[in-house]
């Protein structure tokens, strides 16, 4: 079976087009980010969060007036389909005592309902290591992707690096923009995925600079542009057969997981579009872009 | 093909040696909770008390196996997952006195050694108690109660140091009790006042019933207390709660510190005055030291020296001058941490207690041990995350189902579409996660969300070495070669496309576990070790598989 038959799509002749198209995406994710901002979750922000599970149905109204009788009327209250609650409070609470309001607020909910069975998860965390964690993160991130860098130039050149690292740059820019525009809660798990997507861009990139590589090797005499051409159609039908793989574990995960499985996925999914997007049209127009600019000696 | 034999046998090796190794973890994981919903289930309210007899051994010996598996090299799962609790611990400086301010720096290790005093004897499996680089204290308590959890852990210090009876003594009152207990027993199912009368008549020669406290106690004269099995001391202490109105008056049972980091096969049981004779409070300091005394035999040992308050050196004075030869326990949260024996009247409020060891980190613990009497070290919780174990499992149980779904439609589709290499490659792919859990496994992981993720990228990962092999090979299909050359090249041009890629992955796994914090450090390990075994079974088994199908069916038209 085949799905991608011989193509000569021309990719690279496009290339301003498609600069042009991937710059309104970056910069749409930009303004997202920091005209609409993140949700972060309590792992960044300090503060606390609730996951709390009664025996019996209980109404979303009652849980709004019993916790404005506990003292947080300005709780964010959150209902899902099984009826579970999500609640969070604010940071300047949980400076008191964390566990301590945890322990007050099961034992006030269950003299409220008349019930000995609320199961409840929570997350406290002060703010001195919610802190910790953002920078954390972000330091991991550009370490990475300086590594990245380093190897690629080493094993590539310069050129490809600095387009590897600028696909993930977007990548990473399009999957940050999603979270911003959906208002998903910034969570260790959407970490994780925004992690997981640069893991896959990293990949695709390669592959479709590894091509480019072998081809230029192969074909001394061809132009530049049409031997990027000829590697970016070559590796199209892996790009779509991979991609297709991935998407299906990732609608699975969408349809059938439960809620943060549910952010993962819907995060993964705006990665993948982003990353396979990009491998193809972004990482190989950037290098040729460069060698129109600059040509490698030896060459026109 | 070359070596045909010796590629398979060593791929049947890595299976097999896989399989091995994740034994325990499934018996922990698989059969384990079905057994314990089975014990469950028995356990019925109106149960006559030979059914809960039997109940009580089966539970205790399901959980010594328990006990025994997670001991091993098992895969445990993480506090997202089963539920439990994770915090963050800080020493609460507001409550500090001005004495303990001055002592900051060793507050610390006090709170820390209190902790983990407390959770070792509570039975938690896996726990991890350890200081973070930044002063703080991480506790990880997997499937535990949050409200026992936090009670075990903010309760403040208490240490005690009380006399303890000799050997003989301690006999006795265990005998006594199984004397009382055989009564109430034999009162209870049958009423015959002729039971005691044979209990009373019964000679300290006869050997003790099964099921006995004596049957329990091993006589080692070497020793110079009564000791038990560590595993037995669930339910001795059982036993000695149903027959605590026997205990002599004033007096107590406590046993010995159980130190999971060393194991030790026996654990002493000691019989203590009840009276402390110093509080902790009275000890001002304690610190190790060399020993620097006349006994040749000492010579090159730790000691720990320690200094008493005025009127704990006093008190200390007059229970020394009239114990002399005796034991004193030192009893930190009702249990004995060490019990020296007082060899000479300490009238100024400063003694050592010679250890005997080389090494000097008993000689530490100890002192550490001692300082929490004038430390209490009150900790506050700076972050804490809890899990209700049933919410944490429906979580679980639906991630899996996606998950699970998920990957059968993507093996479905990669038969589909490349046929008998879609085979292959569904082959690789199972191999790949046996090996990733085996290989967690080994290192005693813990398997998170965060790790799961890891594993998910593994997977994509892996789908996409096989994708780029067959692509290559169907490219060089039709650009004219033979089959056998097609594979040739194929494997050749695509293993440096997945070293690359894999390697760069990798590269970022690694800056994510050196500087990311606990559960992005999940993800991190996942990943590196599933791109190690991608690399082999996308590039090397598939390969092996492959040449030899083609050389033993001589295939004409290449499928794939």
């Amino acid at each position: 079976m085949r799905l991608i038959p011989d193509t000569r799509i021309d990719f690279v002749g496009k290339r301003r087009l498609l600069f042009g198209i991937t710059g309104a995406l970056a910069l749409a994710a930009i303004a997202l980010v920091v005209f609409v901002g993140f949700r972060f979750g309590v792992d960044f922000t300090g503060g606390s969060r609730f996951q709390i599970h009664f025996d019996r149905p209980v109404g979303i109204e009652a849980m709004r007036s019993a916790l404005a009788a506990f003292g947080d009327a300005g709780a964010a209250i959150q209902q899902d389909q099984q009826g579970d609650f999500i609640v969070r409070m604010g940071g300047n609470r949980a400076e008191s005592d964390p566990e301590v309001l945890h322990s007050s607020l099961r034992a006030h909910l269950a003299s409220t309902f008349a019930t000995d069975s609320v199961a409840m998860s929570g997350d406290s965390v002060g703010p001195q290591v919610s802190k910790e964690l953002k920078s954390k993160v972000l330091l991991a991130v550009v370490v990475g992707l300086i590594g990245i860098l380093i190897y690629v130039s080493f094993r590539f050149d310069f050129r490809f690096g600095l387009s590897a690292v600028l696909s993930l740059l977007f990548v990473t820019l399009v999957a940050l923009g999603f979270v911003c525009l959906t208002r998903i809660e910034v969570t260790i798990t959407v970490i994780a995925a925004i992690l997981t997507v640069i893991g896959y861009g990293v990949n695709d990139s390669i592959v479709v600079s590894d091509r480019i590589r072998e081809d230029v090797k192969k074909m001394r005499k061809e132009p530049f542009n049409s031997i990027v051409n000829k590697a970016l159609n070559e590796t199209l039908s892996r790009t779509v057969i991979t991609g297709l793989s991935t998407l299906m574990v990732l609608v699975a995960m969408l349809l059938l997981g439960a809620a943060s499985i549910k952010d993962f996925a819907a995060v993964m999914l705006v990665g993948l579009f982003a990353s396979t997007y990009s491998s193809i049209f972004v990482v190989a127009n950037t290098v040729v872009e460069w060698e129109a600019r600059l040509p490698t000696k030896g060459r026109r | 093909m070359k070596h045909v034999r010796l590629k398979f046998g060593f791929m049947l090796l890595l299976v097999v040696l896989a399989a091995l190794a994740l034994w325990p973890s499934f018996q922990l994981h698989v059969q384990m909770p079905a057994q314990e919903r089975a014990l469950a289930a028995r356990r019925a309210p109106d149960l006559a008390a030979e059914e809960l007899r039997r109940w009580e051994q089966d539970s205790a010996r399901l959980y010594e196996r328990k006990a025994g598996l997670y001991g091993k090299r098992v895969l445990s799962l993480g506090l997202d997952l089963v539920g439990g609790m994770d915090l963050l611990l800080a020493i609460d400086s507001s409550r500090l006195t001005p004495e303990e301010m001055r002592r900051v720096s060793e507050l610390s290790p006090v709170a820390l050694e209190v902790i983990r005093n407390r959770i070792d004897q509570f039975g938690v499996f896996e726990p991890t108690i350890q200081a973070t680089s930044s002063g703080r204290i991480l506790v990880q308590l997997p499937g535990v109660d949050r409200e026992q959890a936090l009670r075990i852990i903010k309760q403040p210090a208490y240490l005690t140091m009380q006399l303890v009876e000799d050997r003989a003594r301690a006999y006795d009152a265990l005998k006594s009790i199984d004397d009382f207990l055989k009564r109430a027993a034999a009162g209870e199912t049958a009423a015959a006042p002729a039971a005691s009368a044979a209990a009373d008549s019964a000679t300290p020669e006869t050997p003790p019933e099964t099921g006995s406290l004596l049957s329990f106690v091993q006589s080692d004269d070497r020793s110079a207390e009564l000791v038990v099995r560590a595993d037995d001391i669930p339910a001795v202490s059982q036993l000695l709660e149903q027959g605590r109105t026997a205990w002599p008056p004033g007096f107590e049972f406590k046993f010995g510190y159980v130190d999971p980091r060393k194991p030790a096969e026996f654990v002493p049981v000691y019989l203590l005055r009840s009276l402390a004779e110093l509080e902790g409070g009275k000890l001002k300091r304690a610190q190790p030291s060399v020993y620097r005394g006349q006994d040749m035999g000492l010579a090159n040992t730790w000691v720990v020296e320690f200094e008493l308050s005025p009127d704990g050196a006093a008190q200390f004075a007059r229970v020394t001058s009239r114990n002399t030869n005796r034991r004193l326990a030192i009893v930190l949260d009702g249990i004995v941490r060490s019990a020296p024996v007082i060899r000479e009247p300490i009238p100024n409020g400063r003694g050592e207690i010679t250890t005997g060891d080389r090494r000097g980190d008993q000689a530490k613990e100890l002192s550490i041990v001692l300082n929490s009497g004038s430390l209490p070290a009150p900790v506050k919780v700076v972050s804490e995350r809890s899990v209700s174990a049933s919410l944490g499992k429906d979580s679980i149980r639906r991630g899996i189902v996606a998950g699970l779904i998920g990957a059968l439609a993507v093996l479905l589709f990669m038969i589909i579409y490349y046929s008998i290499g879609g085979v292959l490659a569904d082959f690789a792919l199972v191999l790949n996660i046996f090996l990733l859990l085996a290989v967690l496994a080994v290192f005693r992981g813990t398997l998170t969300l965060p790790g799961l993720a890891g594993i998910a990228l593994t997977i994509g990962m892996a789908v996409d070495a096989n994708v780029l092999v067959f692509e290559r090979i169907r490219e060089e299909v039709r650009a004219g070669k033979t089959n056998l050359a097609a594979v040739d090249t194929g494997y050749a041009r695509a293993f440096v496309t997945i070293f690359d890629s894999n390697a760069t992955t990798v590269i970022t796994a690694i800056a994510l576990y050196f500087i990311g914090a606990g559960p992005i450090r999940g993800f991190a390990i996942t990943l590196t070790a599933g791109l190690v075994i991608n690399v082999i079974t996308a590039v090397f088994f598939t390969r092996w598989i492959f040449d030899w199908w083609l050389a033993k069916f001589s295939v004409k038209a290449l499928k794939v």
